[in-house]
C-alpha cells in the first residue's frame, strides 16, 4: 500500500516535470534558457520515472539497472548541454533581449573555445 | 492505478507534442538539436511508465540504450556544428 503510494507519487511528479521541461522549451526566449529547461527539468523527470519503475519491480537486477540509468542521465545531460551551448555561442546564436551581461560580445567571432 | 497511467501518458504525450512544435519552429539548427534531445528523453520516460504498467522490465534496457544513442547523437551534432566555418 505504502509502496503503491510512492510509485504513484514518483510517476505523477516525473511526468509533471517532463511537461514543465517541454513547456519551457517552447516558451523561453533564447537557446540558452531553453537548454536550462531541457537539461534540468527533463533529467529530474526521467530520474523520478525510473525511480518509480525501480520501486515497482522489487527485483535487485531491475533496481540496479534503473540506478545505473539514473546515474547515466545525470552524467550526460550537463555534458551534452555544455557541448551544444559552446557550439551555439561560437556560431553567433542570438541572446535574449533581456540579457544583462555578455562579456565576450566583442571578440565572440574569433573565440577559441 | 489505471487513472494514474492514463494521466501520466496524457502528460507525456502533450509534452512530446509541445516539443515537436519547437522542432518545427526552431529558428536555427541548434534549437532543433535541443528539441530532438528532449524528445528522446521524453521517450525514455514513456518507456519507463510502460515498463511499470505491463510489468515487462526488459523495456528498461531498451530505454537505457535509447538514452545512450540520444547522447551520442547530441554530441555528434554539437561537434558537427562546432566544426562548421564561421562565416558572418
Amino acid at each position: 500500500m505504502m509502496n503503491d503510494v510512492l510509485i504513484v507519487f514518483c510517476l505523477l511528479s516525473g511526468a509533471f516535470f517532463m511537461l514543465v521541461a517541454a513547456i519551457g522549451i517552447l516558451k523561453l526566449p533564447d537557446l540558452y534558457q531553453r537548454l536550462h529547461a531541457s537539461s534540468k527539468a527533463a533529467t529530474l523527470g526521467v530520474a523520478l520515472l525510473l525511480l518509480g519503475a525501480a520501486l515497482h519491480s522489487g527485483d535487485m537486477g531491475v533496481i540496479s539497472r534503473c540506478f545505473i540509468a539514473i546515474v547515466f542521465f545525470m552524467l550526460t545531460a550537463p555534458v551534452g548541454a555544455h557541448l551544444i551551448t559552446r557550439a551555439a555561442y561560437k556560431h553567433q546564436e542570438p541572446l535574449a533581449k533581456e540579457t544583462l551581461s555578455d562579456e565576450w560580445a566583442e571578440d565572440r567571432k574569433d573565440l577559441k573555445l | 492505478m489505471n487513472i494514474v497511467f492514463i494521466l501520466v501518458d496524457i502528460m507525456l504525450v502533450v509534452a512530446i507534442g509541445i516539443t515537436f512544435v519547437r522542432l518545427v519552429l526552431g529558428p536555427t539548427m541548434v534549437n532543433r538539436v535541443v528539441a530532438l534531445d528532449l524528445m528522446a528523453i521524453l521517450l525514455v520516460g514513456m518507456m519507463a511508465v510502460e515498463a511499470v504498467r505491463s510489468g515487462e522490465h526488459a523495456l528498461l534496457d531498451v530505454a537505457v540504450i535509447i538514452g545512450i544513442t540520444a547522447f551520442i547523437g547530441t554530441a555528434a551534432f554539437a561537434v558537427l556544428i562546432d566544426r562548421e566555418p564561421n562565416d558572418e
